[in-house]
Parts: C-alpha cells; sequence; structure tokens
C-alpha cells in the first residue's frame, strides 16, 4: 500500500517535471532574445550578458513554485537587471570603470546573436536593414552611417559635416524611429 | 538634403513620452550618454519594464545596424592583387612563425589524441567489462556504440536500448525561437534530481 503510494507521487512529480520542462523550454525561447540584449545593453559583454543570463534561468527554476506564468515576462526582466548589477558588483566595475562602461556601444563586439538558427534569419535581416539604411533622406543616412559604420561620435559627426550637434542628434533620432519601425514590420 | 536639415531642426526640440524614452535607450546603448544620465536611466529600468523594453529594441536596432555595416561580412569574389601584394614573406612577419608554431603544436596534439583513439577503437569488444547492472550504463553504451559502428550501414536491425534515450531526455518541445541551450536542460534535470531523491 505504502510502496503503491509512493508510486503515485513518483509518477506526479514527474508529470509535474514534465510540464515545467515544457513550459521552462517555452519561456526560454520566448524571452531569452530580448533578456539578453536588456544585459548586453548594461553589461556590455557578450559572455558577461550569457553568464548573467543563465542566472536568470537557474532563479527562474529556483523560483518556479512561486513564479506566476502571467506575470513572468516581468519577474525575468526584473531579476536581469538584478542579476546585470550583480554582476558588475562582482567585477567591481564602478566609478570610473562603470563610466567607461557607459561610453561604448552595447553592439560594438558584434556579437549580440549566437544562436545558430537564427543565423538565416539574420541575414535577412541586414540586407532588410541596409535597404531600409538606403531609402534614408541622405542627411539622416549620412549621420547613420557615419555613427554605426565608421563608429564617429555624434559630437565628431557634427564638428566633420559643420552643424550643430542637436541637428545631428536630430538627425540620427529620426532615422532610429523610422528604423525601429521598420524593425517592428519586419518582424 | 536642406529640407531635411529644416525638418530635423523643426522636430528636434524636447520631444515627451515613450519617443523620448526610446531616444534616451538608444543614447544609453550607443554609448552617447553622460554618467548622470546612463545611471538615471538604469534606475529608472528598476521599476519602469518600459524602459527595459526600449533598452531591449535600442541595443537591437544597434546590433542590426552593426551587422549590416558593409564590411561585416566575407568578400564573395577574390580579387586579384598585385604580385607584389600577392608576395608572401614569412620572415618579415613574427605572427606568421607563431601561427606556423601553433599549428604544429595542434597537429601534434592531434596525432597523439587520434592516434590513441585508433587504439580504442582496434580493442575486441570482449574485452569490454560485463555489465552488473540492470539499466543502461556508461560502459553499457560505450558497448553499443561500438556495436553501432560495426553495424552496416541502413541495417535494421533493432537494440534494446534503442528506445531509451528518448525516455531519459526532458520532454521539450521544439518551436519557434532559439534551441533550448544544454546548460538549461542540465539545469532542469538537476532540479527534478533534487525533486526525487
Amino acid at each position: 500500500m505504502e510502496a503503491e503510494e509512493r508510486g503515485i507521487n513518483t509518477a506526479r512529480q514527474s508529470a509535474t517535471d514534465d510540464d515545467r520542462n515544457r513550459n521552462l523550454a517555452a519561456l526560454y525561447r520566448e524571452h531569452s532574445e530580448g533578456l539578453r540584449l536588456l544585459l548586453l545593453g548594461i553589461l556590455r559583454n557578450p559572455a558577461a550578458a550569457d553568464e548573467a543570463l543563465q542566472q536568470v534561468f537557474l532563479k527562474l527554476l529556483e523560483s518556479w513554485d512561486t513564479v506566476q506564468l502571467a506575470t513572468v515576462k516581468g519577474w525575468l526582466y526584473t531579476v536581469a537587471y538584478h542579476e546585470a548589477l550583480a554582476y558588475r558588483r562582482r567585477s567591481r566595475i564602478d566609478g570610473r570603470a562603470l563610466d567607461r562602461l557607459w561610453s561604448q556601444p552595447a553592439w560594438q563586439t558584434n556579437a549580440t546573436n549566437t544562436n545558430p538558427a537564427g543565423r538565416l534569419l539574420r541575414i535577412q535581416q541586414r540586407d532588410a536593414v541596409r535597404r531600409a539604411v538606403e531609402e534614408l533622406p541622405e542627411a539622416q543616412r549620412d549621420v547613420v552611417q557615419r555613427r554605426m559604420y565608421r563608429d564617429q561620435t555624434f559630437a565628431q559627426i557634427a564638428a566633420e559635416i559643420g552643424c550643430s550637434l542637436n541637428t545631428v542628434l536630430s538627425r540620427m533620432r529620426l532615422a532610429a524611429e523610422k528604423l525601429n519601425r521598420m524593425l517592428e514590420d519586419s518582424q | 538634403m536642406n529640407d531635411d536639415t529644416a525638418n530635423d531642426e523643426a522636430v528636434n526640440p524636447e520631444p515627451a513620452g515613450a519617443d523620448d524614452l526610446a531616444w534616451r535607450a538608444f543614447r544609453y546603448a550607443a554609448g552617447e550618454m553622460t554618467a548622470d544620465e546612463a545611471r538615471a536611466l538604469e534606475d529608472q529600468m528598476a521599476t519602469d519594464p518600459a524602459a527595459c523594453e526600449a533598452v531591449v529594441r535600442a541595443v537591437q536596432l544597434g546590433s542590426e545596424l552593426a551587422a549590416a555595416r558593409p564590411d561585416a561580412e566575407v568578400p564573395a569574389t577574390v580579387t586579384p592583387r598585385s604580385l607584389h601584394d600577392a608576395r608572401y614573406e614569412p620572415s618579415h612577419t613574427p605572427v606568421a612563425w607563431l601561427s606556423i608554431a601553433a599549428a604544429v603544436c595542434v597537429a601534434f596534439v592531434g596525432g597523439i589524441y587520434w592516434a590513441r583513439r585508433g587504439n580504442v577503437a582496434q580493442e575486441p569488444i570482449a574485452q569490454v567489462p560485463p555489465n552488473t547492472a540492470t539499466g543502461p550504463t556508461t560502459i553499457d553504451a560505450d558497448a553499443w556504440l561500438k556495436l553501432r559502428s560495426l553495424e552496416p550501414a541502413g541495417s535494421d536491425v533493432e537494440l534494446a536500448w534503442d528506445g531509451c534515450a528518448s525516455e531519459e531526455l526532458p520532454d521539450l518541445d521544439v518551436g519557434r525561437g532559439p534551441a533550448v541551450p544544454t546548460w538549461l536542460v542540465d539545469m532542469a534535470g538537476a532540479t527534478k534530481q533534487k525533486g526525487n531523491p
């Protein structure tokens, strides 16, 4: 009788584990890319972002019984944010190091998507982005190309093309809005 | 171009709302913020999911643009170079010598590895220690792999353990999105073992 009860409990536990694994996999597929981009934005280091991402999902597993699926997205992003800050503290990135970190672009390493399945999509996306950049008005396109392709700062661009920093920022901003819309449409 | 500039100047003055957040996020991700501004945005991210999402979109946009830079891909064709450019003079490049030395080391280590593997492959199957456990163990798996390697391609021989692997793997459905990494499967497995002592 006792053995039978134990067997039923084990079967129940196994079914629960399967459900959890299925949900966990689905959550990973749905949110890992966004979380990684957030972590990359805060940490500016792909390896650190990957490490922090693992910590986020480890925390999710540890808190599985208390996390509500309906609010899990917010939970994941909050945990990711705190994980990133904790990572910076552990790595003693503060003061001047933090200033240096904030002065470099998050996409400097050009390694934001390590997912092999996403590579084909990325090639298509890259072509679409190039077309979208080509379609920008000349003044905006010039700022985008200088900032993104030649790594010039906005101040350097303003000095080189002989207009105010405000104008350069404005052109980049308009271009970014158009490109963002294009990205959203293409997804 | 002049029209664009006029347009830019007209739109520029302090925008508000979601657009402002998107623009601040872009400047944050681009490394074009002062420390105070960056700190303020990070503080906002702690309580405002919209700020987090804005940063995600900004990093995504920047990454897409960076990936689209013309020098980001390998050229499809090799253009002929002049004889002078093409002449290879390793003595002028210490890095070349280092590369050759590294290649020799790798070849040496690889040779040892493959030589050992070859010896293992030549061991008769009978030398595999007998299995004492009831289920498939590591030793069983090795023996099974050896048996499999001896089978002719396309053999329809069914081995008793063929069904085991799928039962032991976590039941993760394959759909859209990135593949579930092995570390996540391992973590889930470890937690499962804790739950079922």
